[in-house]
């Protein structure tokens, strides 16, 4: 993992707004060498620090609904239920967890009744899972795009 | 290492708030960091933006090569539009304006995202609020002001509020709980979640708002 410098910190103020800016761009007005940016970006992705990806506000579901879905798993077969659950593409995050659940998911599904065939029947049949609880988001107030988890 | 995540955080906060009221939009907060994304984009009547025109075409709609030219880009945020061009069987001059066409219509921003880990966040926590007394949402823009608040979602379920929370340790974990998610009025009862192995991560779901 990177420790960051001041001058990694300057070349990400400039990339979390704009990743598209060339790194000719951000030398001139750092003062810097165009190398030493592009080796600088490299270190940093190469060992997972950052990574670049585009925002829209456009999904690839219509009428996306986001649902939190806690689950209760038998712990030991916690990693292969959760590799499973990643292989769904409406989950977009999960993690395994300690305190209330065994795992988290945060899927996005179409409808109400869509969640309902995911949870019900498809993370229930899956060798390990106990049982779920759903929760339906129903307004975002706060995403901080800038903090993420680089897998 | 606390203190450079600290850093890179107020730099941030300072270019955002420039941004902010360079947009017209200081009056909303500046933790709303999505808003300021598409802030062009949601601000103004609605008759307005229907009048703002992209390629004679509605700027809400995008066809089939402007979400193949994302789908690169959500890969790889960086990828050179002379690659993305052969991806795409397009010439880069059309990838290039295509992508300067989605940004300025507010539909797309190419980011960096920062590991938590390499921001300082060794620890995630997702926690769920039961509100009482008080209105979720008043609670939820509560939380949402705390910088170490990265998310919050108001839902319909066991819980009222959904809220991811980023702390360096657990004595800071403490501290952040006691002394600053314990000051916000109506929370009865935080059930916590502590994150130990993210085996997914896709930040696009932000979009939906």
């Amino acid at each position: 993992m990177t420790v960051f410098d001041k001058t990694d910190f300057d070349i990400l103020g400039y990339l979390t707004e704009n990743a598209r800016i060339t790194n000719q761009e951000i030398a001139s007005k750092l003062g810097l060498a165009e190398g030493t940016i592009r080796v600088r970006i490299r270190n940093m992705i190469d060992d997972k620090s950052i990574r670049f990806t585009a925002i829209t506000r456009e999904l690839d579901v219509e009428n996306p609904t986001l649902c939190f879905v806690g689950l209760r798993i038998d712990l030991p077969k916690l990693t292969s239920s959760v590799n499973e659950l990643a292989q769904f593409p409406e989950i977009r995050f999960v993690a395994t967890t300690v305190g209330r659940y065994d795992a988290l998911a945060i899927v996005v599904v179409d409808s109400v009744e869509a969640l309902s065939k995911l949870v019900g029947e498809r993370f229930m049949s899956i060798d390990g899972v106990r049982r779920t609880y759903s929760s339906v988001v129903t307004k975002t107030l706060k995403y901080d795009y800038r903090w993420g988890r680089v897998i | 290492m606390a203190d450079l995540r600290i850093r890179l955080q107020t730099r941030l906060d300072l270019f955002l708030k420039e941004k902010l009221k360079s947009s017209g939009l200081s009056h909303k907060s500046t933790y709303f960091i999505v808003e300021r994304g598409f802030g062009d984009f949601r601000s103004g009547r609605p008759e307005r933006r229907r009048n703002r025109k992209r390629n004679q075409q509605d700027e809400t709609r995008m066809d089939e090569l402007d979400r193949h030219i994302i789908k690169e880009l959500k890969q790889d945020g960086r990828k050179s539009a002379k690659a993305i061009a052969e991806v795409v069987s397009v010439s880069a001059v059309t990838v290039r304006a295509r992508i300067r066409a989605l940004e300025k219509s507010g539909q797309l921003q190419v980011v960096a995202v920062t590991d938590f880990a390499a921001a300082g966040y060794g620890i995630l926590v997702m926690a769920g609020v039961e509100v009482e007394q008080r209105h979720p949402n008043e609670v939820g823009m509560e939380l949402a002001a705390f910088d170490q608040v990265l998310a919050v979602n108001l839902t319909a379920g066991a819980h009222d509020i959904e809220m991811l929370i980023g702390a360096t340790d657990l004595s800071s974990l403490a501290n952040f709980l006691e002394n600053e998610v314990g000051t916000v009025p109506g929370i009865g009862r935080l059930s916590p979640a502590i994150a130990l192995e993210v085996h997914k991560y896709q930040s696009e779901t932000e979009a939906i708002q």
